[in-house]
């Protein structure tokens, strides 16, 4: 008698998509309103987009080559991503050493978990595209339908390479450290993709052009009947047969060849990671070299622990500092102006853009990223005191940081120094609100805690840096439209406030 | 008259079905009372609203005459709660740890770095007190949690599940320790579902089932409850969660 097969991998399929469901069903009623009305906006820009392309009637080789540069720059993004998807994969879920111990071919576990990352992977770029894609269809052109075929087809391809990453980030840096060093590997595809993509702001006009000159070069051997493989994906974007075919059949092909090739490695990482964590990750000692010294104040004891695991978390510093690249473009064409109140406008909106972003990370890791809730909560002093403390140990790094960039802006402008302390003030205050409103307490059970609505709550954050650091780059160049920005961020942070206040244990 | 080291009257707590109905409970000072009960019998949930951590939604909880709900903080001063589940911060070392909980609960800094030196050798720390606790075992964490809280030198130590995880002699530390606490006139509410410990180790058993205390007091008493003079704990315990539950009195 033979024995059964075991879950198929449709079975095993089912099973993630509701856990997916699951975490998706979390997403906060509110969030999710903001995130349609977000919806409806890129609609418009798409129709908006539209009738420019309308009005300008680009050849069909530019089509295609735009499509194909905005694909291989999705290519980048989704690499960053898949990268941290894939080591969560690996050892990110306690199910997995489970799932391996059941009666189941090992890489259909893993082909069923790495599509789900893919999936994950290619989901807010789908989220991203679908305003557009949908304004074009609607306008009778069904052939942009394959841009989504392109987009599932490159968070294929990019979980694989995600994955064969993440295994040599796991062999050199062992299983700890590497869920670290993914994310700052990932970051700094992002950042390097998105500088890429703002090369024509950012480069010298001589190189700009010599860059413009060859891309219309390939431009001219195209519509002379040539056929470069790097424009592939913008003509399967645009459904033609032969590069789609090509593109979306090689894709899976090449994530199931790959999985097979490479589930007993994952398997492996995930056993030794979940199997055996003291012989893989050494204890670490303190670097402070810590003696017996005890003193008194419950202030003090809260300060000093919450900045010490801040300073031993340089993941969060190193994040915002990586986000605030993507602003580097907005001042280096005020830098170059010649009117120099516009580059010290554009120094003081990114300083509170960076603030924002700093107190944010700093804000939420305190206030969601406690590691001992119950501790807290058992400890003599009020809630609300408690928070107060924790935000302000979060929030006066932040405050000290702007002092010191708004002291070098005062050399060039004492009155721009005064808009971006007030403001950064402001921003730091709004972004410290948000972390306290939208506090994750973890569940008891639930050690690693699961990313909520933390895209989402992402998407709104970026927001409200454009609303303040806009105010703020406004306000400088004495624009009275200064308001306008700072009311819809204010009128952001009214929204998002809670109805109701949530009674916390006392 | 003494007051009780815990006194709890009528005590309420609903989730989707209520979790604690009505429970009575008086815990004298200077013993170890063990509580007992299936799994969602509702000791947690009693144990978590005692520390502060959950709101009844009725009833009274009194530690050593502190009423919990209108002196939260002097209550908190009072107790030590130690969850199932030792949380600690990954990046903090022991001795960091135990700096913050004597900052926290305002203890001596003299007393405090005397305790420590004390606390951490008794349980075999000592070495590892200038490492990050990330990469403890989960006995290392229990001991260090449980440093924390005897630093504070609290009169009630709850503790939820202390055993679980622990091998023979971290269990057996613990279990010293724990008498060492009463033998000091501390008092120590532990729950387990070890039932050889509260057989070895209670002053008073209680237990609990669907919210509502069913039996209490000694092993013997317990015995004569049941009318059952020979049995094992596990047979009464068996014998009780099973009895059917009576409706509690208007």
């Amino acid at each position: 008698m033979s024995a059964p097969a075991g879950p198929s991998t449709l079975w095993l399929a089912r099973h993630e998509a509701l856990l997916m469901r699951r975490d998706f069903s979390r997403i906060r009623p509110k969030v999710a309103w903001i995130l349609l009305a977000v919806l409806a906006i890129m609609h418009l820009v798409g129709l908006s987009l539209l009738r420019e392309l309308r009005r300008q009637g680009p050849t069909e080789t530019q089509i295609v080559m735009v499509l194909a540069i905005a694909m291989g720059f999705i290519f980048a993004l989704m690499l960053a991503k898949a990268l941290t998807a894939c080591v969560h994969v690996i050892h990110g879920r306690r199910d997995l050493d489970m799932l391996f111990s059941a009666p189941v071919p090992i890489h259909r576990i893993v082909a069923v978990r790495m599509g789900a990352a893919a999936f994950g992977t290619a989901l807010p770029f789908l989220f991203l595209v679908m305003p557009f894609v949908n304004v074009f269809v609607a306008a009778g052109n069904f052939r942009f339908l394959g841009v989504y075929a392109v987009i599932v087809a490159i968070a294929l391809v990019t979980s694989v390479l995600g994955l064969l990453l993440a295994l040599v980030l796991l062999k050199s840096f062992g299983a700890r450290r590497t869920e670290i060093a993914a994310q700052i590997v990932g970051a700094v595809f992002g950042a390097l993709a998105f500088l890429l993509s703002q090369a024509r702001v950012l480069l010298p006009d001589a190189l700009r052009e010599r860059l413009w000159l060859a891309l219309f070069e390939r431009a001219a051997s195209v519509d002379q009947g040539g056929d470069p493989l790097w424009m592939w994906p913008g003509a399967a974007a645009t459904s033609e047969p032969k590069q789609l075919l090509v593109i979306v059949v090689g894709s899976i092909l090449f994530f199931a060849a790959s999985i097979r090739l490479v589930a007993p490695a994952v398997a492996w990482w995930a056993r030794a990671s979940f199997g055996a964590p003291a012989e893989i990750a050494k204890p670490r000692a303190s670097a402070a070299g810590e003696r017996l010294r005890f003193r008194a104040g419950v202030l003090r004891a809260l300060f000093v622990k919450e900045w010490r695991l801040l300073l031993r978390n340089p993941l969060t510093i190193f994040h915002t500092l990586m986000k605030s690249l993507y602003l580097a473009p907005m001042v280096v064409v005020a830098l170059r102006a010649d009117d120099p109140l516009l580059g010290a406008a554009a120094v003081a909106g990114l300083i509170v853009a960076i603030a924002l972003q700093l107190a944010s990370a700093l804000a939420s890791n305190t206030m969601s990223g406690e590691d001992a809730p119950d501790l807290v909560a058992a400890a003599p002093i009020s809630p609300a005191r408690l928070k107060l403390v924790k935000l302000a140990a979060a929030l006066t790094p932040v405050l000290g940081v702007v002092a010191l960039a708004s002291l070098a802006v005062a050399a060039v402008s004492p009155r721009a120094a005064l808009w971006t302390m007030a403001m950064s003030a402001l921003a730091a205050a709004a972004a410290g609100m948000m972390a306290l409103w939208h506090e994750e307490p973890p569940a008891r059970t639930d050690l690693r805690r699961r990313q909520h609505d933390l895209s989402a709550l992402t998407f709104i954050e970026t927001a409200l840096t454009v609303a303040f650091g806009g105010a703020t780059f406004l306000a400088v160049k004495g624009s009275a439209m200064a308001f306008a920005p700072a009311a819809i961020g204010l009128a952001i942070l009214i929204a998002l406030a809670p109805r109701e206040r949530r009674r916390a244990p006392a | 008259m003494i007051e009780p080291a815990l006194a709890i009257r009528g005590l309420v707590k609903r989730f989707d079905r209520p979790a604690v109905d009505g429970l009575d409970l008086t815990v004298r000072k200077g013993e170890l009372y063990t509580l007992l009960g299936p799994n969602g019998a509702g000791k947690t949930t009693t144990l978590r609203m005692v520390a502060g951590l959950l709101d009844p939604d009725g009833g009274t909880i009194a530690v050593d005459g502190v009423d919990v709900a209108r002196d939260p903080i002097a209550a908190k001063r009072i107790v030590a709660w130690l969850p199932d589940e030792p949380l600690l911060y990954d990046r903090l070392t022991p001795v960091e740890y135990l700096q913050f909980i004597a900052g926290l609960w305002s203890v001596p800094p003299d007393v405090a770095t005397q305790r420590a030196r004390d606390l951490l050798g008794v349980l075999g720390l000592w070495d590892h007190r200038d490492q990050r606790c990330e990469g403890f075992s989960r006995g290392m964490r229990q001991k260090t949690v449980l440093a924390g809280a005897l630093l504070r030198d609290p009169l009630l130590m709850i503790l939820d599940e202390p055993l679980t995880g622990l091998d023979a002699a971290a269990a057996r530390l613990v279990k010293d320790l724990l008498h060492a606490r009463v033998a000091d006139g501390a008092t120590v509410i532990l729950t387990t579902h070890i039932l050889d410990v509260a057989e070895r180790l209670a002053d008073r058993i209680g237990i609990i089932r669907a919210g509502r205390l069913v039996a209490e007091g000694t092993l013997a008493e317990l015995r004569g409850q049941a009318g059952q003079h020979h049995s094992t704990l596990e047979e009464l315990f068996l014998e009780l969660v099973r009895a059917p539950v009576e409706a509690p009195a208007a």
